[in-house]
């Protein structure tokens, strides 16, 4: 045996048990690296998300007021911007207005459960500015607020610091020639929207049309299946020349209405047994808006996206995927738009973003 | 988000225990080491790496861009079915669509209305956008949207006697097959707790036949109304799969309510254990054939209130049928006065808007099993229900 012999397998072992302590080193401060990165994360709350998304600019991600009790939102379905760029989320769950800047800073809130049809026998716990889920909620030109007051059976109006103004219809009395309220009484109103002095809402098949102080003025729809038939719609918008649009959400569709409710069209194909599956086209239009050049937007709440028709009705484009970074959605429930900009109620995220379309 | 950020430290914390009591049981008490350096740096290498895998590994799945496809070539996104082909979820496609539960095909995408294959929330439960079952479920069927509302009498403020709450129990009524009292089962919801999808199969299969539903809500105008509910043939815990809507369904979890087939004495029922194929279900039971009838024909206890009473004396039609279960379990509703048992003129079925929420109307609310306004989820309260069958003048 020479030198060399003797020497090699201990200087290989050496080597291995060297190459080892090595590599154990870089993996234990590529693992503090990472460990860091991730406490990092943890401590701020600002998970690195993809920022850019197809066709969409995101502008600002909007969790909840960030004080009180609740300072998350639960489930928001409704957002509007006010007439000075202030947004205003319906934050359903928790039974609440939350009010932001238009950089998306938080300003106050109001509102709270209160419950206005009780079982008989119990007192009613509404009082003016409480709600029941509330699901939708838009502004007019001078910047009041009108709010969807769902399980309440009414809409409420607000001024633009959320005093209370007014509530309407009667709750408690049947509406015109009937409405989804419970025991018949009031509207069940899932959607509405203010266009000039009219204020437009649905409930579970039809459409009431109200003057800004709650005025019954018309009442147009009816359930079925048949073209213009009404099933669950949860949104209205309403553009020039007084075109009434409105997502049929249980058949996938949005319907456009004449005034005086006439049929105009339809895009989307209605749920039936002789399709084979989701088309693709609308999975589960919810709240919509048009904008000042007639262009309706949809938010897709199963599509996890917004889509664009023309006010003729035909398809225009599609923005958004599913997920949880900016630009990205889950469960859309509404759409709101002003200087371009939109602001989008997400139930599934629980946020409100707001949003840059570039295409 | 909160419970996403707290499962992150929980494994974070995990891993640092675990590696430390690696390198901990690897020396003696006398300080030496138990085994060479350069086993011991092999172990050292071994936790960092899986350590770093594990934590390279994480952000890759809470973060995956679908964006690039490539990264996972074996899986393609939009097919959920070569993944899921055969499974008694998917492949039931028989019924009519119903949303995005069921029909799933080659071009539809119905799976990714609910799921998200990459990127899935971390609180999210199977995927999906909710942290558990009836918070998915909600996202639509909160009374705005769908149908087969729940919770919604309960959401307005009205008085609830009873319901099949979920996210809240683990107790069956009626349950313990042997006693007849209350078993406590292993169902599917949050902490072993009764779900949405314990009865109903989100993805239409593995479903019952479809029959003659009351949920009109919509579907008022729409002659010949059918539907499977998507409720399953095997409900959690059921040791057998019940193809058609009846007792025997009930009984796949109310095992103790059951009737002829144990010791215990309950009211009878028509099931197939006990009366065989011929046995009374929903969609074939005898129902009168008018107001103040006392004839009988077959048919479906759905969309009429023809078949909540049994005339006296019984007809050929009924023979010694017992009822089903829904005959008395069903939403509330006004039929069969004590004197005659018949139904008036005043008690044929109405509804007259969405959910039978109008007083006027009969049933009124049609949200049975999820939650009644009647104690027990019956029709009727007290000799009101049972005078639909028993008339005092057959009584001894």
């Amino acid at each position: 045996m020479t030198p060399d012999a003797a020497v090699t397998p201990v200087n290989s072992r050496m080597r291995i048990r060297r190459s080892m302590q090595i590599l154990s080193a870089v993996l234990l401060v590529v693992l503090l690296v990472l460990l860091v990165l991730l406490f990092r994360e943890l401590l701020t709350g600002a998970p690195e998300y993809p920022v850019s998304q197809e066709g969409i600019r995101p502008l600002h991600v909007i969790l909840g007021p960030g004080v009180g009790n609740r300072p998350f939102f639960d489930g928001p379905m409704g957002v509007t911007f006010g007439a000075d760029g202030r947004i205003y989320v319906a934050d359903s769950g928790n039974h609440r207005v939350v009010v932001f800047d238009s950089e998306g800073e938080y300003l106050f809130q109001f509102g709270g459960l209160g419950v206005g049809k009780p079982a008989a026998g119990i007192e009613p716990s509404w009082k003016p500015g409480l709600f029941n889920y509330p699901t939708d909620i838009c502004s007019d030109d001078v910047g009041n607020i009108y709010v969807a007051d769902f399980r309440n059976d009414q809409i409420q109006v607000f001024d633009a610091d959320g005093d209370f103004l007014r509530v309407f219809p009667d709750r408690n009395e049947p509406l015109g020639r009937g409405a989804s309220g419970q025991d018949g009484a009031g509207i069940a109103v899932t959607s509405l929207t203010v266009h000039g002095e009219r204020v437009y809402a649905t409930d579970t098949y039809q459409v009431a049309v109200f003057s800004t102080e709650g005025e019954l003025l018309d009442q147009f729809g009816r359930p079925g299946a048949e073209p213009g038939d009404l099933d669950h719609p949860n949104g209205i918008a309403v553009g020039a020349p007084s075109v009434v649009v409105v997502s049929n959400s249980n058949r996938n569709q949005v319907l456009a209405f004449a005034p005086g409710g006439r049929f105009m069209w339809s895009f989307g194909k209605p749920l039936g047994n002789d399709l084979a599956g989701l088309s693709g086209e609308l999975e589960l239009p919810r709240g919509l808006t048009i904008m000042d050049d007639g262009t309706v937007l949809v938010a897709d709440a199963l599509a996890d996206s917004i889509v664009r028709l023309t006010l003729a009705g035909e398809f225009d484009g599609r923005f958004g995927t599913r997920g949880a970074a900016p630009g990205q959605f889950n469960a859309p429930m509404d759409v709101d738009e002003a200087d371009n900009r939109l602001a989008i109620a997400e139930k599934g995220n629980d946020r409100v973003q707001v949003i840059v379309i570039e295409d | 988000m909160v419970a996403a950020l707290r499962e992150r430290v929980r494994l974070a914390c995990s891993w640092c225990e675990n590696a430390i009591g690696f390198i901990q049981e690897s020396r003696l008490p006398n300080g030496a080491r138990r085994v060479g350096a350069g086993t011991m740096a092999f172990r050292m290498f071994i936790i960092g790496l899986v350590l770093v895998g594990s934590l390279a590994a994480a952000p890759a799945a809470w973060a995956y861009s679908e964006s690039d496809p490539s990264a996972n070539p074996d899986i393609d996104p939009s097919d959920c079915e070569s993944c899921h082909t055969g499974t008694p979820e998917i492949a039931g496609t028989e019924e009519a669509r119903q949303g995005p539960h069921a029909n799933y095909s080659a071009t539809s995408r119905s799976c990714y209305a609910c799921h998200q294959v990459h990127q899935a929330y971390a609180d999210g439960y199977l995927l999906m956008p909710g942290a558990t079952t009836t918070e998915t479920c909600e996202l639509c069927h909160d009374g705005t949207g769908g149908k087969g509302v729940y919770g919604a009498l309960e959401a307005r403020g009205l008085a609830v006697a009873s319901q099949h709450r979920t996210e809240v129990t683990t107790q069956i009524p009626g349950g313990d097959e042997a006693t007849g009292g209350m078993a406590t089962a292993a169902l599917s919801g949050y902490q072993g707790t009764l779900s949405c999808g314990d009865c109903h199969s989100p993805h239409g299969g593995g479903t019952v036949e479809p029959f003659t539903t009351d949920r009109s809500r919509i579907e008022t105008d729409v002659a010949g109304f059918f539907s499977n509910q998507l409720l399953r043939r095997a409900p959690t815990g059921a040791t057998y799969e019940i193809g058609v809507y009846g007792s025997d369904w009930c009984a796949a979890c109310h095992s103790g309510r059951a009737s002829g087939v144990h010791d215990l004495i309950n009211h009878p029922v028509d099931t197939s254990a006990t009366v065989g194929p011929t046995a009374f279900t929903y969609e074939s039971v005898q129902v009168v054939d008018g107001v103040d009838s006392p004839q009988t024909v077959q048919g479906s206890l759905g969309r009429s209130n023809f078949g909540y009473v049994m005339p006296w004396p019984r007809t050929a039609g009924q023979g010694t049928h017992a009822p089903v279960c829904q005959q008395c379990h069903e939403d509330g509703r006004s039929v069969g006065d004590v004197a005659s048992g018949r139904i008036k003129a005043s008690e044929v079925f109405t509804v007259t808007s969405a959910d039978g929420g109008t007083a006027g109307d009969n049933p009124r609310f049609q949200n049975f099993p999820h939650e009644s306004y009647v104690e027990n989820l019956l029709i009727e309260s007290y000799d009101d229900l049972c005078s639909n069958c028993h008339h005092p003048n057959q009584l001894p």
